[in-house]
């Protein structure tokens, strides 16, 4: 039996095209190759181990950082009670990360990729920072392309009167959780809506120094933040005021135009002199390798979840295969780029054991210098006190008693 | 239950009946249950295998191996036998039975620990601590010396000797060897680490004690 065919008559054929020319455009958002690849590297680095909002997979509890540390202060986490109450005398860091949920709406793209490369301190109420990670120009710029696939096309704020944004940023308390260096103090008052006080303790330790809006925020986004936080990123912990659009533009003219004085970089505290009484791996592992470096740098046979980004890898590190648990571990070095080990006391070129430099190197990242070849320990966190260096620095020179 | 079990083995097609009793009792076998015996070898919780192998490296770093070796073989070489699930941990406790009875055991005991470390070392073999203790362990054997100098020199040059026993050791061999200089530099490490400088020493070993092998888990029967 033939097959039938249907013909198309001509007029149909012009409608139809009519039709699909005067319809409006609806424009199909094809990802650009940058963000799929900042996608996966996302997932490579383990973003989401401490950030909400990534719009990558859940990583098992052992993994997320911020939330271990969220459910031993709650007293949840399962372990021992005594060993709990040690542990929450300890904690000090990664208790709040902020979450990239909407960073597309707010931030800007550039600035991402820069504070990839070269992460600083843009939050003072939080003890930890953004880790250096091992990342290229061209990751940083995918995975910023990623985050913020296409900046807000709006126009930046009209002018507004900086005098009186300052009046108001006083007057709304913004001092009560934001720092702004550079310029005179922030009133720290509670004016405003009031905040609950576990909400209050997160909003103080998220809330970023205002000297660097400037730089991070898209100026059409940052209107529409100081009025309706919330409805540009639903968990944020920003109160809403009810300010005006002028208000609002005024703040912005403040906090995007007043000069700044420069910032002093952190000064490197002073080597303290090598100790004379004897320094054992005890005292040591107590003051610091257990206190500090063990998260990182643990054995899988003992963790709960693997070794840690510093010895089975993680954070888009290889495995380096070093280990704080016991003496023999730091004494078995770390794995190089060919798999062989390395001694940690071997020598930088400036004749410092290597253990010792990258506690020294973090003491320059923080003060922005980064050194080639060498990663500052701890990683993400705040550097070590002149006293647990100078532990360390004598222990080695003593020979290493156990 | 009995009267059950009578009724479908005599509808049931006897190879069939033996396929269902087989696969019952691979699913106990196979069943993951911490808190169970499986038949008579009972599961090592992991906190239980940690606390174990602190305790024994404790012991053994105080210079205490027979302590060690104890509370190792009371577990490990128990008549009711251990199951660990994981891994890691497992080959840790081997290491450290294995290290206890080189230091506390007997002639058979040593000539089991390099069997055991050198196996360990084949599948790990860029574990310093792993070729530290089987060099340590060769050391006790006069047709092992040599064999430990090539393990230990190499490390020493890259100051990868994880411990005071590792220069212990490379200063009697290199005492042995002739190499006084050698041997002094290793004893003065020694010392420099060693919680007890007694044991920083580079005279010849003694002789092993004459003692019975301690029960080697591998020997035990298979129960599963």
């Amino acid at each position: 039996m033939p097959r039938s065919r249907t013909i198309t008559p001509p007029w149909a054929t012009l409608f139809g095209m009519g039709v699909a020319l005067l319809l409006p455009q609806t424009p199909v958002r094809a990802q650009s190759p940058d963000a799929a690849a900042g996608r996966h590297l996302m997932a490579q680095f383990q973003c989401n181990r401490c950030h909400e909002g990534t719009g990558l997979p859940a990583v098992p509890q052992e993994q997320h950082c911020v939330h271990c540390h969220t459910e031993i202060l709650q007293g949840t986490f399962a372990v021992a009670p005594e060993t709990l109450k040690t542990w929450q005398s300890h904690l000090v860091s990664l208790n709040a990360v902020p979450s990239l949920t909407a960073a597309a709406s707010r931030l800007r793209r550039q600035w991402i990729a820069s504070f990839l490369l070269h992460p600083h301190d843009l939050r003072p109420g939080l003890p930890a920072l953004m880790p250096r990670l091992d990342i290229t120009p061209r990751q940083a710029q995918q995975i910023a392309a990623a985050l913020v696939p296409r900046e807000a096309q709006g126009t930046p704020p009209a002018a507004g009167d900086p005098a009186s944004g300052r009046l108001l940023l006083d007057s709304l308390g913004c001092g009560a959780c934001h720092q702004f260096t550079g310029v005179p103090p922030l009133r720290n008052t509670t004016a405003g809506p009031p905040i609950p006080p576990n909400q209050l303790r997160t909003a103080m330790a998220l809330a970023p120094d205002l000297r660097y809006t400037r730089e991070r925020f898209q100026p059409a986004a940052l209107i529409p933040w100081l009025r309706t936080p919330s409805q540009v990123k639903p968990d944020t912990q920003m109160p809403q005021h009810p300010i005006s659009e002028s208000q609002a533009q005024d703040l912005a003219a403040y906090i995007l135009t007043t000069p700044l004085s420069a910032q002093p970089a952190p000064v490197p505290p002073a080597r303290l002199p090598i100790l004379s009484r004897r320094v054992s791996f005890d005292e040591v592992n107590e003051r610091v390798f257990r206190r500090t470096c063990w998260h990182c740098h643990s054995t899988a046979a003992y963790a709960k979840g693997d070794g840690g980004p510093g010895n089975t890898g993680g954070f888009g590190f290889k495995g380096r295969g070093f280990s704080v648990t016991t003496y023999a571990d730091v004494a078995s070095g770390v794995l190089d780029n060919q798999g062989n080990r390395r001694s940690v006391f071997a020598k930088v070129p400036d004749g410092t054991p290597r253990l010792l430099a990258v506690l020294l190197t973090r003491h320059k990242e923080l003060a922005g210098e980064q050194t080639p070849g060498l990663r500052g320990m701890p990683l993400g966190l705040p550097a070590l006190s002149a006293e647990q260096i100078q532990l360390v620095e004598s222990w080695i020179a003593q020979g290493r008693p156990q | 239950m009995r009267e059950l079990l009578i009724w479908v083995r005599g509808r049931v097609h006897p190879a069939l009946s033996q396929a269902a009793g087989s696969i019952a009792l691979i699913a106990v076998w196979t069943t993951s249950s911490p808190g169970l015996a499986c038949l008579n070898g009972v599961e090592l919780h992991r906190k239980q295998a940690v606390q174990l192998a602190n305790a024994a490296e404790k012991a053994l770093a105080d210079g205490d191996a027979k302590q060690a070796l104890s509370m190792l073989a009371d577990k490990m070489a128990s008549p009711e036998g251990y199951e660990l699930s994981h891994q890691g941990l497992r080959a840790r406790l081997e290491q450290l039975f294995a290290v206890a009875r080189f230091r506390a055991g007997g002639q058979a005991d040593i000539d089991d620990a390099i069997t055991v470390l050198r196996q360990q070392t084949k599948d790990s073999p860029k574990n310093p601590w792993l070729k530290v203790r089987l060099a340590e362990a060769l050391s006790h054997n006069a047709k092992g010396t040599k064999e430990a100098v090539k393990i230990l020199e190499p490390l020493a040059k890259e100051d990868l000797i994880v411990d005071a026993e590792g220069f212990a050791t490379l200063a009697r061999l290199r005492r042995q060897a002739g190499n006084a200089e050698g041997a002094t530099a290793a004893l003065e490490r020694c010392k420099a680490m060693a919680k007890q400088p007694s044991l920083c020493s580079d005279a010849p070993l003694p002789p092993p004690p004459t003692a019975p092998r301690t029960k080697d888990p591998s020997a035990l029967p298979d129960w599963r």
